[in-house]
């Protein structure tokens, strides 16, 4: 499902989408999962008040440090999670979440949806299991929400769409970029954060560029 | 707040290639002198043209709680056109479109290549967020 799509002129590319036949390259059920929250949250798919939304990304944060504490304790699962890592690791996971849920009780017309803030919850979770840390996590102007992360020799992004959609976006310093989508079945959340993480931790642009 | 009702005057259809847009941006949209895509809307960026415009910063009024920046881009120097899977191009193009309380209210917009423009017509996802990268690059900050 890959695409090395030929651009006019510009060489970027994108990971292609599945076409379900249906003329969007989203299926419904892909659309449908990205909409609904995390298995740490707690949002029926009937119930979109922001405030639930609040209620549940706090619960997130709150799942996360009871799953890392325990498992600190009992010395399995997370390499990251280490004597020392724990509570720098927590104070930038919480931090972000409350980013987040400031955004959810944000009443302007531009702030980002339920569906976007939904997504940017998993993201999250993604990135503090990969100890991925954001540089910036911002509000978009089509009332998604944006991830950054700042190198000097590049940028990273993961937008969560006002849909819910996910797609991450890397661009090695004044080159091409190149951007993906992230789809449950074909390539899921945690992958594209493994591959994010080793464009940011390792500065390793060349290989994930290359990488189909 | 500012109206979105059309000016009254009919629009003016040429552009130089360099005259000047100027695009009001967030803090947190800026990254030194840089626009980051979270600051573009597709397929419909609103921009103030410089040739109606009495200044940059005209571009805040009304969104000062909000924007703080101007960024600007050459009405010339748009991304080229960028074809994606399924051989589908997209192309950005200016149109000015004043509002009654802003008659140098532009619009850089998005349509397939072989299509006439609908704003209700844009790409999704990586596509999207590329080709928001690509406009968003051609921006520099110059207020504050």
């Amino acid at each position: 499902m890959t695409d090395t799509s030929s651009v006019c002129g510009y060489n970027y590319q994108v990971k292609a989408a599945p076409n379900h036949g249906d003329g969007k390259n989203t299926p419904h059920h892909s659309r449908k999962r990205y909409a609904d929250v995390s298995r740490h949250s707690s949002i029926p798919a009937s119930r979109t008040s922001r405030a639930v939304l609040q209620s549940a990304t706090s619960s997130c944060v709150r799942m996360i440090a009871m799953e890392l504490a325990g498992n600190a304790r009992t010395g399995w699962a997370f390499p990251d999670v280490i004597e020392g890592h724990l509570s720098s690791s927590m104070a930038w996971l919480k931090e972000a979440a409350n980013t987040i849920t400031s955004f959810s009780t944000n009443q302007s017309a531009e702030s980002p949806t339920i569906a976007s803030c939904s997504s940017a919850e998993m993201v999250l979770e993604r990135l503090h299991v990969a100890n991925l840390k954001p540089s910036r996590i911002v509000g978009t102007v089509e009332a998604g929400i944006m991830f950054y992360f700042f190198a000097k020799s590049g940028m990273a992004a993961i937008e969560c769409f006002d849909t819910g959609d996910i797609a991450f976006l890397v661009q090695k310093l004044k080159s091409k970029p190149r951007a993906w989508d992230v789809y449950p079945e074909v390539f899921p959340l945690h992958e594209s954060v493994m591959r994010l993480a080793d464009f940011v931790s390792a500065g390793n642009y060349e290989q994930l560029l290359a990488a189909p | 707040m500012n109206s979105y009702l059309p000016h009254p005057d009919p629009p003016d259809p040429v552009f130089l290639p360099s005259e000047r847009l100027f695009h009001r941006v967030k803090d947190e949209d800026v990254e030194g002198e840089n626009v980051l895509p979270s600051a573009i809307r597709l397929p419909d960026c609103s921009v103030n043209r410089e040739k109606y415009a009495l200044s940059p910063e005209v571009a805040l009024q009304g969104y000062e709680d909000e924007f703080s920046h101007v960024a600007s881009m050459c009405a010339g120097d748009l991304p080229i056109p960028q074809t994606t899977e399924g051989s589908i191009t997209w192309m950005f193009f200016v149109a000015h479109d004043p509002l009654v309380d802003n008659y140098s209210h532009t619009e850089v917009r998005l349509k397939k290549s072989d299509q006439s423009y609908d704003v209700k017509r844009s790409p999704r996802g990586a596509v999207r967020t590329t080709l928001k990268l690509l406009l968003a690059e051609k921006m520099t900050v110059i207020y504050p």
